[in-house]
C-alpha cells in the first residue's frame, strides 16, 4: 500500500535528516514512525503527504510515485492528524471534520451526514457538538475531533503524528484504546509518529525503528523486544528492566487479544 | 463654552451641513483606504515578497509622519501639475487615505504573518491550495488585528480631515479655521467638540462592526 524506496531527506544547508529509508507498509496496517526527537520520523511522515519535499528515493501509494500526483488531490486522499492544537478554531466542530469534503466538493446534504456518522465514531453526540468550537472541548474531546476531521472523507491511509502527545495520561490511555476499536472496524493503512515505546507496542502491527534519519528495525512489536537486531534496538526496550516487563506485558496482551 | 451652545442652538442647520460634508470626505476616503491597505497588506506577506513589503511599510511610514498641512501642500502641487483640481473634495480625500494606509497596511500585514504556522500546515495538510489557505484560513483568524488597525485609521481620518478645510474640502474644519482666523472661541469650540463626538460615534459603531464579522469561535467568552 505504502512503499518507502531508498528515501532521503538532505536539507539546502546540508542536514541529512532522513536516509535511504526502506520499507513497506500493507494495506489495513498500523505502522508506528519511533525514535528519540529529532531522529527525522515526522520528517518521514511528512514526505509521504509531501508537505516536505523529497530530495532522493521514492515513496509509492498503491504502486504510484507520490511526486506523479497533483500534491492538493494527494493531501486529499490521505488523512492527517495532529495534536489538538491543529483543529481550526474559527470553525465548529463540523466545520473542522468537513474540511476536506469541502475541499473535494461534496454535496452539503452528504458532508453534513458524514460528520454526524463520524462524531459517534468517536464517540461524541452530534446533536450536543456539531455546532460547538474547539475553544468549548476538553483536550481529549479535541482530539476526538482531530481523528475525525482526518477521517472526514473516508481516505484509505491515514498519517498520525503524535495525535494523543498533548493529553493527560489517563485521557491518553482512553483515546488510545478508542482509536484501536475504531482501527479494528475502519481498516485504515496508518503511519503513526511518536517518541513514546509504549505507545508504539501497544498500538503497532508493525513499528520502524529510527536513529539519526536511518531505519534500524522494522518488525513486529514482539519480535523488537524478543529478537532485537542490535544492541541499539536492546537497548531502546530493554535498558530497564521495569520498562521491558511493563512493555512485555502490553505486548503479550495485544497478541491474546 | 456657552457661546458655542447658543451658536448650536442658534445656526443648527449650519452644523448639519459641515458635518454632513465631514461625513461625505471622510466615508469615501475610508472605504477607499480599507480596500486598498487590506488588499495591499495581503498582498505583501505573499511569498518572496519580504523586500516590497519591507518597502511598502517604509513609505506608509513616512507618510504617516510627514504633517498633513505639507502634505496637502504637496498633494496641491502634484495635482495641479497634472491638470486635476488642486482644492476641494479630490485631493482631502486622497491624503486621508494616505494617512490611512499605515495602520491598516501594517496590521493586516502584522496579523496575517502572525498566524500560528501550524494552522497554516494543517491547511495544506488537509489539501488546500495556497488561495484556499488564505482564504479559509490565515484571513479569518487575521480579522481581530485587522480590525484594530482599521478602527486606529478611522478614528485617524475623522480627526484630520478638520484639516481639509483648509484647501476647500469643507466640513467641521470650517468653522475652527474661521474662529481662529476671527478670534471666535465658540466657532472653534463647535468645530472641535463635533469632530471628536464624531469619531467616538463612528468608533463605537466599529466594535459592533468588529463583534460581527470576528469567527465566533475567535471571542473570548
Amino acid at each position: 500500500m505504502i512503499r518507502l524506496d531508498n528515501v532521503t531527506k538532505v536539507y539546502p544547508d546540508g542536514t541529512e535528516a532522513v536516509k535511504e529509508m526502506s520499507f513497506e507498509v500493507g494495506k489495513g496496517e498500523f505502522c508506528v514512525l519511533l525514535g528519540t526527537s529529532g531522529c527525522g520520523k515526522t520528517t518521514t511522515m511528512k514526505m509521504i503527504n509531501r508537505l516536505i519535499s523529497i530530495t532522493g528515493g521514492n515513496i509509492y501509494i498503491d504502486g504510484v510515485d507520490n511526486a506523479k500526483i497533483d500534491e492538493n488531490e494527494l493531501r486529499r486522499s490521505i488523512g492527517y492528524a495532529i495534536q489538538e492544537i491543529g483543529l481550526f478554531p474559527h470553525m465548529t466542530v463540523g466545520q473542522n471534520i468537513e474540511t476536506v469534503p469541502v475541499l473535494k466538493g461534496w454535496p452539503k446534504a452528504q458532508r453534513k451526514e458524514r460528520a454526524e456518522q463520524l462524531l459517534e465514531l468517536v464517540g461524541m453526540a452530534p446533536r450536543e457538538f456539531i455546532g460547538k468550537y474547539p475553544s468549548e472541548l476538553s483536550g481529549g474531546q479535541r482530539q476526538r475531533v482531530g481523528v475525525a476531521r482526518a477521517l472526514g472523507a473516508d481516505p484509505p491511509v491515514l498519517l498520525m503524528d503524535e495525535p494523543f502527545g498533548a493529553i493527560d495520561p489517563i485521557t491518553r490511555t482512553k483515546l488510545q484504546d478508542e482509536f484501536l476499536n475504531i482501527q479494528q472496524e475502519i481498516k485504515k493503512t496508518i503511519i503513526f509518529v511518536t517518541h513514546d515505546i509504549f505507545e508504539a507496542i501497544k498500538m503497532g502491527d508493525k513499528i520502524v525503528l529510527m536513529k539519526d534519519g536511518r531505519l534500524v528495525q522494522y518488525d513486529t512489536p514482539a519480535n523488537l523486544l524478543y529478537k532485537p537486531e542490535n544492541k541499539f534496538v536492546e537497548n531502546f526496550f530493554g535498558a530497564d528492566q521495569a520498562i521491558k516487563k511493563a512493555l512485555e506485558e502490553i505486548s503479550k496482551r495485544r497478541q491474546s487479544e | 463654552m456657552l457661546e458655542a451652545w447658543e451658536y448650536v442652538i442658534n445656526h443648527p442647520e449650519k452644523l448639519a451641513g459641515w458635518t454632513l460634508d465631514h461625513l461625505q470626505i471622510t466615508f469615501v476616503a475610508i472605504v477607499i483606504a480599507v480596500i486598498l491597505g487590506v488588499a495591499l497588506g495581503v498582498y505583501i506577506t505573499g511569498k518572496g515578497k519580504e523586500h516590497i513589503a519591507d518597502i511598502v511599510l517604509y513609505i506608509a511610514d513616512i507618510a504617516m509622519t510627514t504633517p498633513s498641512l505639507a502634505l496637502f501642500g504637496f498633494l496641491m502641487l502634484i495635482l495641479s501639475s497634472i491638470g486635476l483640481r488642486a482644492i476641494g473634495f479630490l485631493p482631502a480625500v486622497i491624503a486621508l487615505i494616505i494617512y490611512g494606509q499605515l495602520p491598516i497596511l501594517r496590521n493586516t500585514y502584522t496579523a496575517i504573518r502572525e498566524v500560528d504556522p501550524a494552522m497554516i500546515e494543517a491547511g495544506r495538510a488537509m489539501g488546500m491550495t495556497e488561495k484556499q489557505v488564505l482564504f479559509k484560513v490565515k484571513l479569518p483568524l487575521a480579522v481581530p488585528v485587522i480590525m484594530a488597525g482599521l478602527r486606529n485609521a478611522i478614528v485617524l481620518i475623522i480627526g484630520i480631515a478638520a484639516i481639509a478645510a483648509m484647501i476647500g474640502a469643507g466640513g467641521l474644519g470650517v468653522p475652527i479655521w474661521r474662529g481662529l482666523r476671527n478670534a471666535r472661541m465658540d466657532l472653534i469650540i463647535v468645530g472641535g467638540v463635533s469632530v471628536s463626538i464624531l469619531a467616538l460615534l463612528v468608533d463605537a459603531l466599529m466594535s459592533r462592526v468588529e463583534q460581527w464579522v470576528t469567527p465566533k469561535g475567535l471571542k473570548t467568552r
